[in-house]
């Protein structure tokens, strides 16, 4: 009897446990059921201030920039939290980590408003998950930080917060790519890390031994000299390409920046996927012959990532490859050079980064925000970044282009080089099936027109809405 | 309350604790995974429903295809292979090395169990490198040519499963060695009196005798092969090309990057939660052992 009265006991707790759990979660759901509303309300609210601000805005400069002198007023934010996200830039060797440098240059935000700052490092191999996951259940960021690829869908979404208003025009005049964050018809994004541009990367020492004294600067050019690498160095790759990358971002060194150079372009001014064409055929077939016609690449190239090219140029292996720049200038003991390559019949064009800054919409201090965002792209702080951190192209007039910076004369002459990635609907998926298109074409699975016949025929009838 | 009700009762409280959990985390989780299957839903934006749309546009998306023959090859090649290697190195444990050196080796080959998949992928595509890798070293060492494991779609998917297999036997050979434990010592001796070899042993009498417990392991293999994720997701994203794409793989891209698209991400759970029910409906209606376990 004891013990089925012992054993009832026990049980009744552990559905009394359960319940009580239940009723907990109830509660909290219940809690956030009715805070939902009223984030909602609020939020609905501020989109409405915001719309109707920004209106005004249309109408009148004055209320713009009251809006935006408001964000410069002192603002009390004690006891609020405005947490940012950012990916990380630092080197694992370097002298700070990233968490550290935006802690230390948050501080003064801290100090002034009274409010705590939360940042939060977000590793690129699950950044998009991250932000899907944490946005949409309002476990989000005040502050984040996006890519071109992200944006269209947190902007469809009214995730996103239109920012001009809290810039004034001095503010705008000072940012020298303030107009790369409008998108979609609004400002939200600021652009923070601008550049990072891909360039074709050659071992100087390894290129002067096969009797080459400049780096090429055209698509042919570059076949030559790597036929020239492989005939008196048949020990070195002539050049390295990283297509075992697990992640389609390596596009941004491997393809479009011959994409761009014969002159194609990725989708039109309405959005309509333009990849098939003459020119873009041009560039698949480029890197197709690479492979296979002239045998430049071997077939270890569809197992080799960022991370092994890097390194195997790094230890003299390699003759040519294409990297960006802020880890170009990594590669210490190296006689090192680079250049932009142009298409038989188009430009030279690259890649180049333009990431933002982004004010989520779900922010409850939208001019704290704005007020942080100021200060983590002024010129004093990104210096720093530049320095300390990551070495990349100024993005205020007052900044100047370090005098020992490799790239100095990149960043002043060759903007008009510089291709940034288009915003259109359901880019990040599409990137996928063309990158993994292009593997298959790279292990001669598919011809290069079928690439671009497949991933046009994926993308119209399975991504696009 | 008569006893039979009391009883019954009592039985009912049990199990609720249990039930509660399941309901929570599982039953109600399938049955709204179900309902999205048949909306289009964002996450952001409330399900609108669409029929059969997304089951229909599954028919013509040549990821989903990939990733459903990707799946069902990776599960071939597993389940047998970790299936007769488990029963072989138990049964020679257990012939053999009934001592410190059997435990030994079982603790040792446990290791891979209880490592993270992720570390696993992430070691095992450092080993299987085409250019400095391990595996091509020694290949190179005795004059072999090197293989392309994860850089071409011919290997990588087998390079895949081979990672599994090594992870997966450890657990595995574990219960088959509880397995033949349990069998008594009676059958192997009257089988020494009557003239059987160790070979006869094996075949008449263990591996009969193992019958439930191989249905076990061979269920579970199935539904673990079916689920198979990380170590793709790690090793090569899916690629090259689509080779090593699986179908939870498809689940996660969609659901989680780019749109979001959490119904037809459903619509592609639902058809993995079919494969599985048939493929377990197929193996109760022909391997499932006439006693209970």
């Amino acid at each position: 009897m004891k013990k089925k009265v012992l054993s009832a006991v026990l049980s009744a707790v552990m559905v009394m446990s359960l319940s009580a759990c239940g009723n907990s979660a109830s509660e909290t759901q219940s809690t956030a059921a009715s805070a939902a509303p009223a984030a909602a309300t609020s939020a609905a609210a501020a989109t409405s201030a915001a719309a109707a601000t920004s209106t005004a805005a249309a109408t009148s400069a004055a209320a713009a920039t009251s809006a935006a002198a408001a964000a410069e007023d002192k603002i009390d934010a004690t006891g609020e939290t405005l947490t940012v996200w950012m990916p990380p830039f630092a080197s694992a060797d370097g002298s700070i980590t990233d968490q550290a440098f935006w802690e230390r240059e948050l501080k003064p935000i801290a100090d002034e408003t009274g409010c705590k700052i939360n940042v939060e490092i977000v590793p690129w191999d699950s950044y998009e998950e991250k932000y899907t996951t944490g946005v949409n259940s309002n476990e989000g960021p005040d502050i984040g930080y996006m890519y071109m690829e992200m944006f269209y869908d947190y902007i469809h979404n009214d995730q996103l917060e239109d920012v001009d208003q809290y810039f004034t025009d001095a503010d705008k005049s000072n940012y020298l790519y303030y107009d790369l964050g409008n998108i979609q018809g609004g400002q939200y994004g600021l652009p923070v890390v601008v550049g990072n541009p891909r360039v074709l990367i050659g071992n100087m020492d390894i290129l002067s031994k096969a009797g080459i004294t400049a780096m090429p600067t055209t698509w042919d050019e570059l076949v030559t000299d790597c036929k020239a690498v492989m005939e008196k160095e048949p020990d070195v790759t002539p050049l390295a390409q990283a297509w075992g990358n697990t992640h389609f971002g390596v596009l941004n060194e491997l393809f479009w920046p011959y994409f761009w150079s014969a002159g194609a372009s990725i989708v039109d001014a309405d959005g309509n996927l333009t990849v098939d064409t003459a020119q873009g055929l041009e560039a698949a077939q480029f890197i197709y012959d690479l492979r296979y016609k002239d045998n430049i690449l071997n077939d270890s190239c569809t197992s080799t990532d960022g991370d092994a090219a890097l390194s195997n140029f790094k230890d003299g292996k390699v003759a040519f490859e294409y990297e960006a720049t802020g880890n170009a200038t990594r590669n210490e003991g190296i006689n090192w050079s680079y250049s932009i390559l142009a298409a038989p019949e188009g430009g030279a064009k690259t890649f180049v980064a333009a990431d933002c800054l982004v004010m989520l919409s779900s922010c409850k201090d939208k001019p704290l925000a704005a007020k942080a965002m100021k200060l983590m792209t002024s010129t004093d702080v990104m210096k720093r970044f530049h320095t300390e951190v990551s070495s990349q192209m100024p993005i205020t007039k007052d900044e100047e282009i370090a005098a020992d910076d490799p790239f100095k004369d990149l960043y002043a002459n060759d903007g008009d080089k510089f291709q940034t990635l288009p915003v259109f609907e359901g880019s990040a998926e599409f990137y996928d099936y063309f990158y993994k298109d292009l593997q298959s074409m790279m292990q001669g699975q598919m011809k290069p027109e079928d690439v671009l016949k497949d991933a046009t025929d994926y993308y119209n009838s399975n991504i696009k809405e | 309350m008569s006893r039979k009700t009391r009883e019954a009762f009592e039985g009912y409280v049990y199990i609720i604790p249990s039930f509660i959990i399941l309901l929570i985390f599982y039953i109600i989780p399938i049955f709204m995974s179900g309902y999205y299957s048949f909306t289009s839903y964002s996450l952001v934006k409330a399900p609108r429903f669409v029929g059969l749309r997304n089951y229909m546009k599954m028919l013509t998306d040549s990821y989903v295809l990939a990733a459903i023959k990707n799946t069902f090859i990776y599960t071939l090649v597993t389940v047998p292979f970790q299936t007769i290697l488990a029963l072989l190195f138990a049964a020679f444990l257990a012939m053999r090395f009934r001592n410190w050196f059997g435990e030994m080796i079982r603790s040792a080959m446990f290791i891979p169990v209880i490592a993270s998949a992720v570390a696993c992928g992430a070691v095992w595509a450092v080993l299987m490198d085409t250019d400095n890798g391990l595996l091509n070293f020694i290949l190179h060492f005795f004059g072999a040519k090197g293989i392309n494991w994860l850089g071409s779609s011919q290997y990588a998917l087998i390079s895949i499963c081979i990672v599994a297999i090594w992870k997966n036997v450890g657990y595995f050979l574990v219960i088959y060695y509880a397995g033949i434990m349990g069998i008594s010592r009676d059958l192997f001796e009257a089988a020494e009196i009557d003239g059987a070899s160790k070979w006869q042993e094996f075949r008449l009498i263990t591996i009969p005798m193992l019958k439930p417990v191989t249905y076990l392991i061979v269920t579970l293999g199935i539904i673990w092969s079916f689920q198979v994720f990380d170590l793709s997701y790690v090793m090569t994203g899916g690629g090259p090309g689509k080779s090593t794409v699986t179908l939870v793989m498809d689940i996660y891209n969609q659901a989680f990057k780019g749109n979001g698209k959490m119904g037809y991400a459903s619509a592609i759970a639902m058809v993995l939660l079919l494969f599985i029910v048939i493929v377990n409906l197929i193996e109760n209606r022909f391997f499932k052992p006439k006693e209970e376990v």
